[in-house]
Protein backbone atom coordinates (compact mmCIF):
# COMPACT_ATOMS: atom_id res chain seq x y z
CA UNK A 1 0.00 0.00 0.00
CA UNK A 2 2.16 2.64 -0.73
CA UNK A 3 1.87 5.99 -2.45
CA UNK A 4 2.30 6.93 -6.08
CA UNK A 5 5.25 9.55 -6.21
CA UNK A 6 4.01 12.51 -6.53
CA UNK A 7 5.86 15.62 -6.94
CA UNK A 8 5.20 19.41 -5.03
CA UNK A 9 5.60 21.19 -8.46
CA UNK A 10 3.51 19.39 -10.40
CA UNK A 11 0.35 21.06 -10.55
CA UNK A 12 -1.78 18.20 -10.48
CA UNK A 13 0.06 17.10 -6.80
CA UNK A 14 -0.92 20.67 -6.02
CA UNK A 15 -4.25 19.94 -6.47
CA UNK A 16 -3.74 16.79 -4.91
CA UNK A 17 -2.94 18.51 -1.77
CA UNK A 18 -5.18 21.34 -1.70
CA UNK A 19 -8.48 18.34 -1.79
CA UNK A 20 -6.26 16.53 0.72
CA UNK A 21 -6.26 19.15 3.00
CA UNK A 22 -9.74 19.91 2.59
CA UNK A 23 -11.00 16.63 3.31
CA UNK A 24 -8.45 16.21 6.47
CA UNK A 25 -9.79 19.47 8.08
CA UNK A 26 -13.51 18.38 7.20
CA UNK A 27 -12.34 15.08 9.35
CA UNK A 28 -11.39 17.79 12.46
CA UNK A 29 -15.50 19.02 12.08
CA UNK A 30 -16.89 15.46 12.83
CA UNK A 31 -18.95 16.36 15.66
CA UNK A 32 -18.97 14.48 19.46
CA UNK A 33 -22.71 12.41 18.65
CA UNK A 34 -21.22 11.40 14.69
CA UNK A 35 -17.94 10.43 16.67
CA UNK A 36 -19.83 8.96 19.40
CA UNK A 37 -22.07 7.06 16.91
CA UNK A 38 -18.51 5.87 14.89
CA UNK A 39 -17.64 4.36 18.13
CA UNK A 40 -20.88 2.66 18.90
CA UNK A 41 -20.20 0.99 15.09
CA UNK A 42 -17.25 -0.27 15.38
CA UNK A 43 -18.12 -1.82 19.33
CA UNK A 44 -20.55 -3.32 16.96
CA UNK A 45 -18.83 -4.89 15.04
CA UNK A 46 -16.00 -5.93 17.18
CA UNK A 47 -18.95 -7.85 19.16
CA UNK A 48 -20.00 -9.62 16.50
CA UNK A 49 -16.73 -10.85 16.31
CA UNK A 50 -16.85 -12.76 19.60
CA UNK A 51 -20.50 -13.65 18.72
CA UNK A 52 -19.62 -15.42 15.45
CA UNK A 53 -16.35 -17.16 16.87
CA UNK A 54 -17.14 -20.74 18.32
CA UNK A 55 -15.24 -22.52 20.95
CA UNK A 56 -12.59 -25.05 19.46
CA UNK A 57 -14.45 -27.87 20.91
CA UNK A 58 -18.18 -27.15 19.03
CA UNK A 59 -15.92 -27.15 15.78
CA UNK A 60 -14.46 -30.64 16.70
CA UNK A 61 -18.54 -31.40 17.44
CA UNK A 62 -19.30 -30.25 14.37
CA UNK A 63 -16.91 -32.28 11.99
CA UNK A 64 -17.55 -35.76 14.50
CA UNK A 65 -21.31 -35.44 13.80
CA UNK A 66 -20.92 -35.16 10.55
CA UNK A 67 -18.14 -37.60 9.86
CA UNK A 68 -20.81 -40.06 12.07
CA UNK A 69 -23.69 -38.82 9.88
CA UNK A 70 -22.23 -39.69 6.84
CA UNK A 71 -21.24 -43.12 8.07
CA UNK A 72 -24.56 -43.67 9.07
CA UNK A 73 -25.94 -42.85 5.69
CA UNK A 74 -22.93 -45.23 4.01
CA UNK A 75 -23.98 -48.35 6.41
CA UNK A 76 -27.76 -48.02 4.98
CA UNK A 77 -27.59 -47.36 1.72
CA UNK A 78 -24.31 -49.84 0.97
CA UNK A 79 -26.27 -52.92 0.95
CA UNK A 80 -29.41 -51.24 -0.80
CA UNK A 81 -27.34 -50.28 -3.60
CA UNK A 82 -25.67 -53.83 -3.93
CA UNK A 83 -28.48 -55.64 -3.71
CA UNK A 84 -29.26 -57.81 -6.93
CA UNK A 85 -31.83 -57.16 -9.38
CA UNK A 86 -34.09 -59.45 -10.43
CA UNK A 87 -34.43 -58.32 -13.71
CA UNK A 88 -33.34 -61.26 -15.33
CA UNK A 89 -36.17 -63.17 -13.69
CA UNK A 90 -39.25 -61.15 -14.85
CA UNK A 91 -40.50 -64.04 -16.74
CA UNK A 92 -41.03 -66.11 -13.37
CA UNK A 93 -41.89 -63.30 -10.73
CA UNK A 94 -45.75 -63.53 -11.67
CA UNK A 95 -44.83 -67.33 -10.62
CA UNK A 96 -43.05 -66.77 -7.35
CA UNK A 97 -46.42 -64.50 -6.18
CA UNK A 98 -48.60 -67.54 -6.39
CA UNK A 99 -49.81 -69.93 -3.33
CA UNK A 100 -49.15 -73.23 -3.60
CA UNK A 101 -52.67 -74.28 -4.29
CA UNK A 102 -52.32 -71.93 -7.67
CA UNK A 103 -48.97 -73.68 -8.38
CA UNK A 104 -50.73 -76.97 -8.37
CA UNK A 105 -54.00 -75.80 -10.69
CA UNK A 106 -51.04 -75.22 -13.42
CA UNK A 107 -49.75 -78.11 -12.44
CA UNK A 108 -53.07 -79.82 -13.60
CA UNK A 109 -53.85 -77.20 -16.73
CA UNK A 110 -50.39 -78.43 -18.11
CA UNK A 111 -51.51 -81.91 -17.50
CA UNK A 112 -54.79 -81.58 -19.19
CA UNK A 113 -53.55 -79.70 -22.31
CA UNK A 114 -50.91 -82.52 -22.48
CA UNK A 115 -53.83 -85.13 -22.66
CA UNK A 116 -55.92 -83.16 -25.00
CA UNK A 117 -52.73 -82.89 -27.15
CA UNK A 118 -52.05 -86.64 -27.08
CA UNK A 119 -55.37 -87.18 -28.11
CA UNK A 120 -55.38 -85.04 -31.17
CA UNK A 121 -52.64 -86.67 -32.18
CA UNK A 122 -53.93 -89.99 -31.54
CA UNK A 123 -56.82 -89.08 -33.74
CA UNK A 124 -54.74 -87.90 -36.62
CA UNK A 125 -53.08 -90.98 -36.63
CA UNK A 126 -55.84 -92.96 -36.46
CA UNK B 1 -8.27 -4.87 14.60
CA UNK B 2 -9.69 -2.83 17.04
CA UNK B 3 -6.94 -0.22 16.36
CA UNK B 4 -7.10 -0.34 12.45
CA UNK B 5 -11.15 0.29 12.73
CA UNK B 6 -10.33 3.61 14.93
CA UNK B 7 -7.84 4.62 13.19
CA UNK B 8 -10.10 4.04 9.65
CA UNK B 9 -13.41 5.14 10.71
CA UNK B 10 -13.85 8.47 10.79
CA UNK B 11 -12.28 9.04 6.81
CA UNK B 12 -14.47 5.74 5.87
CA UNK B 13 -17.70 7.90 7.41
CA UNK B 14 -16.41 11.06 5.37
CA UNK B 15 -16.34 8.89 2.37
CA UNK B 16 -19.64 7.23 2.28
CA UNK B 17 -21.44 10.62 3.57
CA UNK B 18 -19.88 12.49 0.27
CA UNK B 19 -21.39 9.38 -1.64
CA UNK B 20 -24.53 9.17 0.01
CA UNK B 21 -25.39 12.72 1.33
CA UNK B 22 -26.96 11.24 3.87
CA UNK B 23 -25.46 10.88 7.44
CA UNK B 24 -27.39 7.86 8.61
CA UNK B 25 -27.02 5.95 5.71
CA UNK B 26 -23.40 6.58 6.02
CA UNK B 27 -23.27 5.29 9.45
CA UNK B 28 -25.22 2.34 8.55
CA UNK B 29 -22.79 1.83 5.60
CA UNK B 30 -19.02 2.19 7.47
CA UNK B 31 -20.72 0.06 10.71
CA UNK B 32 -21.82 -2.84 7.58
CA UNK B 33 -18.21 -2.52 6.33
CA UNK B 34 -16.58 -3.05 9.77
CA UNK B 35 -18.69 -5.60 10.29
CA UNK B 36 -17.93 -7.71 7.52
CA UNK B 37 -14.11 -7.17 8.27
CA UNK B 38 -14.52 -8.40 11.57
CA UNK B 39 -16.44 -11.29 11.08
CA UNK B 40 -15.42 -12.43 7.69
CA UNK B 41 -11.40 -11.25 6.87
CA UNK B 42 -9.90 -10.75 10.66
CA UNK B 43 -7.79 -13.94 10.57
CA UNK B 44 -5.97 -12.12 7.69
CA UNK B 45 -2.38 -10.95 8.42
CA UNK B 46 -3.11 -6.97 9.45
CA UNK B 47 -1.67 -5.65 6.19
CA UNK B 48 -4.37 -6.49 4.25
CA UNK B 49 -7.11 -5.31 6.00
CA UNK B 50 -7.26 -1.57 4.64
CA UNK B 51 -7.61 -2.82 1.15
CA UNK B 52 -9.97 -5.64 2.22
CA UNK B 53 -12.02 -2.60 4.15
CA UNK B 54 -11.93 -0.26 1.51
CA UNK B 55 -13.39 -2.82 -0.99
CA UNK B 56 -16.09 -3.84 1.31
CA UNK B 57 -16.54 0.03 2.08
CA UNK B 58 -16.89 0.93 -1.90
CA UNK B 59 -19.17 -1.97 -3.00
CA UNK B 60 -21.25 -1.14 -0.04
CA UNK B 61 -21.17 2.78 -1.71
CA UNK B 62 -22.24 1.34 -4.71
CA UNK B 63 -24.55 -0.93 -4.17
CA UNK B 64 -26.25 2.43 -2.32
CA UNK B 65 -26.11 3.78 -4.88
CA UNK B 66 -27.77 1.54 -7.71
CA UNK B 67 -30.78 1.07 -4.86
CA UNK B 68 -31.05 4.84 -4.68
CA UNK B 69 -30.97 5.30 -8.65
CA UNK B 70 -33.79 2.23 -8.47
CA UNK B 71 -35.80 4.04 -5.99
CA UNK B 72 -35.60 7.13 -7.88
CA UNK B 73 -36.90 5.36 -11.10
CA UNK B 74 -40.16 3.75 -9.54
CA UNK B 75 -40.67 6.95 -7.11
CA UNK B 76 -40.03 9.81 -10.08
CA UNK B 77 -42.59 11.85 -8.53
CA UNK B 78 -41.18 12.15 -5.05
CA UNK B 79 -38.18 14.70 -5.19
CA UNK B 80 -34.09 13.53 -3.96
CA UNK B 81 -34.15 12.90 -0.50
CA UNK B 82 -30.73 13.80 0.50
CA UNK B 83 -29.97 14.41 4.44
CA UNK B 84 -34.38 13.64 5.02
CA UNK B 85 -32.73 12.07 8.25
CA UNK B 86 -30.91 14.59 9.41
CA UNK B 87 -32.26 17.37 10.88
CA UNK B 88 -28.92 19.56 9.94
CA UNK B 89 -27.50 19.96 6.60
CA UNK B 90 -24.17 18.22 5.51
CA UNK B 91 -21.41 21.15 6.56
CA UNK B 92 -17.65 19.59 5.93
CA UNK B 93 -16.88 22.86 7.24
CA UNK B 94 -18.33 23.90 9.71
CA UNK B 95 -15.88 26.57 11.09
CA UNK B 96 -17.53 30.27 10.60
CA UNK B 97 -15.48 33.09 9.36
CA UNK B 98 -13.56 34.96 12.03
CA UNK B 99 -12.80 38.68 11.78
CA UNK B 100 -9.24 37.89 12.84
CA UNK B 101 -8.56 35.45 10.11
CA UNK B 102 -5.85 36.37 8.02
CA UNK B 103 -6.98 36.81 3.89
CA UNK B 104 -4.90 34.13 3.13
CA UNK B 105 -6.46 31.78 5.28
CA UNK B 106 -9.84 32.46 4.57
CA UNK B 107 -9.15 32.01 0.60
CA UNK B 108 -8.16 28.72 1.74
CA UNK B 109 -10.90 27.65 3.42
CA UNK B 110 -13.30 28.94 0.56
CA UNK B 111 -11.58 27.08 -1.91
CA UNK B 112 -11.64 24.02 0.85
CA UNK B 113 -15.44 24.34 0.81
CA UNK B 114 -15.57 24.88 -3.12
CA UNK B 115 -13.70 21.91 -3.58
CA UNK B 116 -15.56 19.49 -1.03
CA UNK B 117 -18.61 20.84 -2.39
CA UNK B 118 -17.09 19.94 -5.94
CA UNK B 119 -16.21 16.30 -4.62
CA UNK B 120 -19.41 15.88 -3.34
CA UNK B 121 -21.54 16.56 -6.83
CA UNK B 122 -19.45 14.40 -8.66
CA UNK B 123 -20.98 10.86 -10.17
CA UNK B 124 -20.26 8.62 -7.28
CA UNK B 125 -17.59 6.48 -9.35
CA UNK B 126 -15.52 9.21 -10.28
CA UNK B 127 -15.51 10.70 -6.50
CA UNK B 128 -14.60 7.07 -4.91
CA UNK B 129 -12.18 6.36 -7.35
CA UNK B 130 -10.54 10.27 -6.74
CA UNK B 131 -10.71 9.84 -2.92
CA UNK B 132 -9.53 6.18 -2.98
CA UNK B 133 -6.64 7.30 -5.12
CA UNK B 134 -5.74 10.36 -3.65
CA UNK B 135 -6.98 10.42 -0.16
CA UNK B 136 -5.82 6.54 0.76
CA UNK B 137 -3.16 6.43 -1.20
CA UNK B 138 -4.14 3.09 -3.15
CA UNK B 139 -2.87 2.78 -6.19
CA UNK B 140 -4.21 2.46 -9.86
CA UNK B 141 -4.73 -1.16 -9.54
CA UNK B 142 -5.91 -1.37 -5.56
CA UNK B 143 -8.50 0.99 -6.47
CA UNK B 144 -9.77 -0.92 -9.57
CA UNK B 145 -9.99 -3.60 -7.23
CA UNK B 146 -11.73 -2.17 -4.38
CA UNK B 147 -14.23 -0.74 -6.67
CA UNK B 148 -14.59 -3.53 -9.15
CA UNK B 149 -13.59 -1.67 -12.69
CA UNK B 150 -10.75 -2.32 -14.45
CA UNK B 151 -7.33 0.16 -14.34
CA UNK B 152 -8.38 1.34 -17.32
CA UNK B 153 -11.63 3.04 -15.34
CA UNK B 154 -10.26 4.27 -12.62
CA UNK B 155 -7.69 6.12 -14.79
CA UNK B 156 -10.49 7.78 -16.75
CA UNK B 157 -12.50 8.65 -13.53
CA UNK B 158 -10.03 9.66 -11.67
CA UNK B 159 -9.07 12.06 -14.79
CA UNK B 160 -12.48 13.27 -15.28
CA UNK B 161 -12.76 14.27 -11.13
CA UNK B 162 -9.22 15.94 -11.43
CA UNK B 163 -10.21 18.22 -14.32
CA UNK B 164 -13.41 19.54 -12.34
CA UNK B 165 -11.75 20.03 -9.70
CA UNK B 166 -8.83 21.32 -11.54
CA UNK B 167 -11.53 23.79 -13.19
CA UNK B 168 -12.61 25.09 -9.07
CA UNK B 169 -9.59 25.81 -8.23
CA UNK B 170 -8.13 27.86 -11.56
CA UNK B 171 -11.49 29.77 -11.24
CA UNK B 172 -10.10 30.59 -7.47
CA UNK B 173 -6.93 31.48 -8.03
CA UNK B 174 -8.51 33.93 -10.81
Amino acid sequence: MKREPLTPDDPDSRLDNQVRHALNVSLETISPRQQAQLNAARRKALASRSASARPAWQGWMGATGLATSCLIALLVLWPATNTPTLDGFADVLPLLELETDEVELIEELEFVYWLQEQDKVAREQG
Amino acid sequence: METFLAQIQRQAFRMAQLATGNEADALDIVQDAMMKLVQRYQHKPSDEWRPLFFRILEHRILDWHRKETLKRRWFFWKKPTDNEDSDEQIDLLEQHPDDNEPIQEIATRQLSEQLLDTLRQLPVKQQQCFLLRSWEGLSVAETAHAMGITEGSVKTHYFRARQKLQQVADQHET
